[in-house]
């Protein structure tokens, strides 16, 4: 059985998070009355990309080329490693805090250097505030879920849901106080509202999207679709580490279907949450940025202050 | 009987004064009511020193001990001086078309409900309706700060309302904690008696906090440094007359406050907490108004300094302890009357110049003799010149600091000599030397002098011969402070 | 009622005078401040039920009326007929005001303030929240420079002090409460009046634009 859960682990990150930017279209269409593009969309436009010719810059090195398997590579390992709808499988050695912190971060460093190789001016300035928005947002990131290791007694990520579940009252304060952190740094790392428009065309304003304008046909597909499973990591990060409730140990077919609709709601609330997010707000200018991040920094260490208080 | 009777006259009088149209009426009324506080005051003091705690009613709404009676005492004298100023100098002001007669009848109602305000605040049993009233206090003369309506006036007006209401709700705080020693729910109203009564079940270290907030709280009322940055713009902007009772009369009033819970704190933790605070905020207090003195350029502004630098001089006094009591509540009485000398007289400065800028004022003994000398006069007894009686008040406090904080009287000494070496660097620049060639020469009016000149008077009769009554009352004061 | 419930009413006083500190609009500046004070009210009628008394009733009727109804209106008027809908901004950034008020209450929170909070020591937590909520008041009067909200952080100071004082037992009979929130309402009426003639003059609340006054 064990076999089936890690192979089900392997594809459902891949699998579920285009769904997850089409629910995400059509909210904020459904807000904006509008009547919206189909949910599954986001499939048929990787279908088309992926079967699309491609032109490739001759003043590309191999960074260029080779950022777009890393950075879905990436993508693919942590989906593996994070809970998702068992809150164990085995002792996984990459299911470390710190390690899918900064695997990640790799491949926010090839985007960044594919960014600035073909010279051009967009991708330049998109990969340094790609970069100054990622340094700060690591403080913020490393600390909310350091937070939680500091509840759960350890940093496996897995270890870290299971006792999660058995929430007291005393750690809720600091839960809150870190999930709030957590949610601005989950904005900035997968580029939404208040960071970054994911479907703006003005390059000015791009943060994200410029790093990926010189991209075409098949990478751009895997660049799109890297960027659609980064949302639904952070997504799952999010609920399964803060609101673990849900999960199953081990059990029957099934607890673990049972586990799997907890799951695929808990989902589609966050993608609520953040589709209704950006219909309110607008994004902020670049300088105030930084402001925001230190302000989920200050979260963090907050919620972290707040547990040495309630021992 | 008496306290009742002098805030019921000043209430009606406002109340006479908001329904009249006339100015003449309005301008006798208000004579008349502070003529009558005066009368009351004096009669209050009188009973007070000869059969101790004036209690009507068995002290359930007001009570009045020896420094209350002194302090009531010096409220009808400065009340009635400042009343009569300014009916003539309002008329001036009216000659000039500075103002209209709704800010003269304005002016009359505030000043009437700032002194019923004080007076309640002065004789009242319970320590929250002092606040109260002292409160009453701030809010009628903040229109009374902004009365001329121009951006600067505003702006002094607005900080000093926002520093006091903060520094009363300070103080607030701290008469709650005072107030934890008592339980609550068994007794009515809580006076300043039962208060001491109670004093030694409160727990030291929250009586040293309570303590400090009040000492912070009223010591913005007060003046004292580092509080004091709403005093020189207030005092600068308001009319004359009012920076006059502000430093005259608003001051003893909320240090007689401090020191009432200073007299509970003591009981609570010992002498030395509250006497060490009070050195420490005085001295500060002399520091900073003589080191800034030096620079002023605007003589109202100059008096705002003198009376922070005088008013730590009294928390000095009554932190020293002994002797220093004594002169400290004497010094408190001369400085009351001299201030409002100064003040009305430069008063007379500005109706006669314009400007309250000392650079525009020049040769002023020349051109309104009068006002010149008596302002000089002031200046010296202020500044503690022999054979005035500030001498030996500073004489007595500082000696009685020697023995066991010599270096604060030392340096303190340094400092009341820095004030009057600034005071005499910018009385001569003002006074002496040759008159500017558009101000034409004369006093305005007789009755714009006679309030400081019958001040002088009674100051120099009270630096050589205290009447016994107020022997009697100091003394007590010293006994129990 | 019990001591979780008030614990909960504490903190979300707390969270208020937060969030009046880094809110950018005024009008969400009068609405927390009004809801502090319906939450005031809530825990003052408390105590009335279990102590009593008719007067006391009528006092918090009467500080309901100034403070939750009241106070909001005149405010907002204030806001509509100058059209500030914005305030004025913070001396310190909205990163540095947060660590600032993390300082603040971890001090209170801390020994140094024992003797204060453990005046009544079932109420401790409740004493430590009002007594934070004091210090951030006059944070808030520092920190924000709209004239506007120098007044709110006035109320709101005096809010957290009554708060304290109905924490630590401290309750003054009704004629005080009476006299105390005439006082206020005075208050009000003159800082308003004032408010409008700071505009007048200065043609902004922005207090930092009044330097007139040097010497």
């Amino acid at each position: 059985m064990t076999i089936f859960v890690w192979i089900i682990q392997l594809f459902f990150v891949p699998a579920l998070s285009p769904l997850c930017i089409g629910i995400i279209r059509k909210i904020k269409a459904k807000l904006q009355n509008r009547q919206g593009a189909n949910v599954f969309q986001p499939y048929k436009d990787i279908w088309k990309l992926l079967h699309k010719d491609e032109v490739v810059s001759k003043d590309a090195s191999w960074i260029f080329r080779f950022t777009p398997y890393i950075v879905f590579a990436v993508t693919i390992v942590v989906g593996l490693s994070i809970p998702i709808f068992l809150s164990r499988i085995s002792e996984f050695g990459a299911s470390d805090i710190l390690i899918i912190v900064y695997t990640l971060a790799i491949g926010t460093f090839f985007m960044a250097l594919s960014g600035m190789d073909t010279g051009s001016a967009f991708g330049g300035f998109g990969s340094s505030r790609e970069m100054t928005v990622s340094a700060l947002a690591e403080g913020g990131f490393i600390f909310s879920l350091l937070t939680m290791a500091l509840l759960a007694g350890s940093t496996n990520l897995f270890v870290m849901s299971d006792v999660t579940r058995t929430i007291t009252s005393q750690s809720f304060l600091p839960t809150i106080l870190a999930f709030g952190g957590f949610f601005i740094v989950l904005l900035a790392e997968t580029s939404r509202f208040p960071f970054d428009n994911p479907a703006t065309h003005l390059e000015l304003t791009m943060i994200h999207e410029a790093m990926i304008l010189e991209y075409s046909g098949k990478r751009l597909a895997l660049m799109e679709w890297a960027a659609s499973n980064k949302l639904l990591i952070f997504i799952i990060l999010g609920v399964n580490i803060f609101f673990p409730f849900g999960l199953v140990i081990n059990g029957g077919w099934g607890m673990i279907i049972l586990s799997i609709f907890y799951f695929l709601v808990k989902i589609f609330l966050f993608c609520l949450a953040i589709a209704v997010l950006e219909s309110s707000m607008a994004k902020f200018r670049f300088f105030r940025l930084p402001d925001l991040l230190l302000i989920s920094f200050i979260f963090n260490v907050v919620a972290i202050g707040l547990i040495q208080w309630s021992r | 009987m008496e306290i009742l009777f002098i805030i019921i006259t000043l209430v009606v009088a406002a109340v006479i004064n908001l329904m009249t149209k006339r100015k003449v009426i309005i301008e006798v009324i208000s004579l008349i009511s502070s003529f009558v506080a005066l009368i009351g005051s004096i009669i209050l003091a009188l009973k007070v020193s000869s059969s101790g705690l004036f209690a009507p009613w068995s002290g359930r709404f007001f009570s009045i001990d020896s420094l209350g009676a002194i302090i009531i005492l010096i409220l009808g004298l400065v009340g009635f001086a400042t009343t009569i100023y300014s009916i003539q100098y309002l008329r001036q002001e009216i000659n000039k078309d500075i103002i209209g007669f709704k800010r003269f009848k304005e002016y009359f109602i505030l000043l009437n409900i700032f002194f019923a305000a004080m007076f309640l605040a002065t004789t009242a049993s319970n320590p929250i309706f002092t606040w109260i009233s002292i409160e009453g206090t701030t809010l009628s003369t903040a229109f009374l700060i902004s009365f001329y309506n121009k951006p600067s006036a505003i702006e002094g007006a607005w900080k000093y309302l926002i520093i006091n209401s903060i520094g009363l709700l300070l103080g607030f705080f701290g008469t709650l904690l005072f107030f934890t020693s008592i339980d609550l729910s068994s007794v009515g109203l809580v006076d300043w008696h039962s208060l001491s009564l109670n004093a030694i079940h409160l727990d030291p270290l929250l009586a040293k906090i309570a303590f400090v907030f009040v000492l912070i709280g009223y010591g913005t009322k007060v003046g004292l440094v580092p509080m004091h940055t709403w005093k020189p713009d207030a005092y600068s902007k308001a009319p004359a007359p009012i920076g006059a009772l502000l430093s005259s009369a608003l001051l003893p009033i909320s240090f007689v406050i401090i020191l009432r819970y200073k007299a509970i704190t003591d009981i609570a933790v010992g002498p030395l907490f509250s006497q060490k605070l009070l050195i420490t905020f005085g001295f500060l207090s002399i520091a900073v108004a003589a080191l800034i003195m030096f620079n002023a350029k605007n003589y109202k502004r100059l008096l705002a300094y003198s009376s922070i630098e005088n008013a730590g001089v009294m928390a000095l006094g009554f932190g020293f302890g002994g002797i220093g009591i004594f002169a400290a509540v004497l010094h408190l009485i001369y400085h009351s009357c001299v201030k409002v000398v100064l003040f009305l007289s430069s008063g007379n400065l500005l109706l006669k110049y314009g400007s309250a800028k000392i650079f525009n004022i020049k040769g002023a003994l020349k051109v309104i003799p009068a006002t010149s000398i008596i302002f000089i006069i002031g200046f010296l007894i202020v500044t503690g010149i022999p054979p005035f009686g500030m001498f030996m008040t500073k004489l007595y406090i500082l000696s009685a600091g020697m023995k066991d904080y010599p270096l604060v009287s030392v340096f303190a000494l340094f400092f009341l000599v820095l004030v009057f070496v600034s005071f005499l660097k910018h009385v001569s620049a003002m006074f002496f030397g040759e008159k500017p060639e558009n101000i034409e020469k004369g006093e305005k009016n007789i009755w714009l002098l006679i309030p400081q000149i019958s001040l002088i008077v009674i100051i120099i009769i009270l630096s050589f011969y205290l009447p016994p009554f107020l022997h009697t009352l100091i003394n007590n004061v010293v006994l129990q402070y | 009622m019990n001591l979780l419930f008030l614990q909960f009413l504490s903190g979300t006083i707390l969270l208020l005078i937060i969030l009046l500190l880094i809110m950018k609009k005024n009008f969400s500046v009068v609405f927390a401040y009004g809801l502090q004070s319906l939450i005031v009210v809530i825990i003052l009628l408390n105590s009335f039920f279990e102590k009593g008394g008719l007067l006391m009733l009528l006092a918090i009727l009467v500080i309901l009326v100034i403070k939750v109804i009241l106070a909001p209106v005149f405010f907002i008027r204030l806001i509509k007929k100058y059209a500030l809908s914005f305030s004025a901004s913070t001396y310190l950034s909205t990163p540095m005001t947060l660590i600032v008020i993390t300082i603040l209450v971890s001090i209170v929170h801390s020994h140094k303030f024992l003797p204060l909070t453990s005046i009544v020591p079932d109420h401790q937590v409740l004493l430590s929240l009002s007594l934070s909520a004091i210090f951030l008041s006059l944070f808030l009067i520092v920190n924000r420079k709209g004239a506007l909200s120098q007044i709110i952080g006035i109320l709101s100071f005096e809010n957290s002090i009554v708060v304290f004082a109905v924490f630590a037992n401290l309750e003054q009979s009704a004629t005080l409460q009476l006299g105390i929130i005439f006082d206020i309402f005075v208050w009000l009426m003159i800082a308003t009046v004032f408010i409008s003639m700071l505009y007048k003059h200065f043609g902004t609340l922005d207090v930092s634009s009044m330097k007139h006054l040097t010497d």
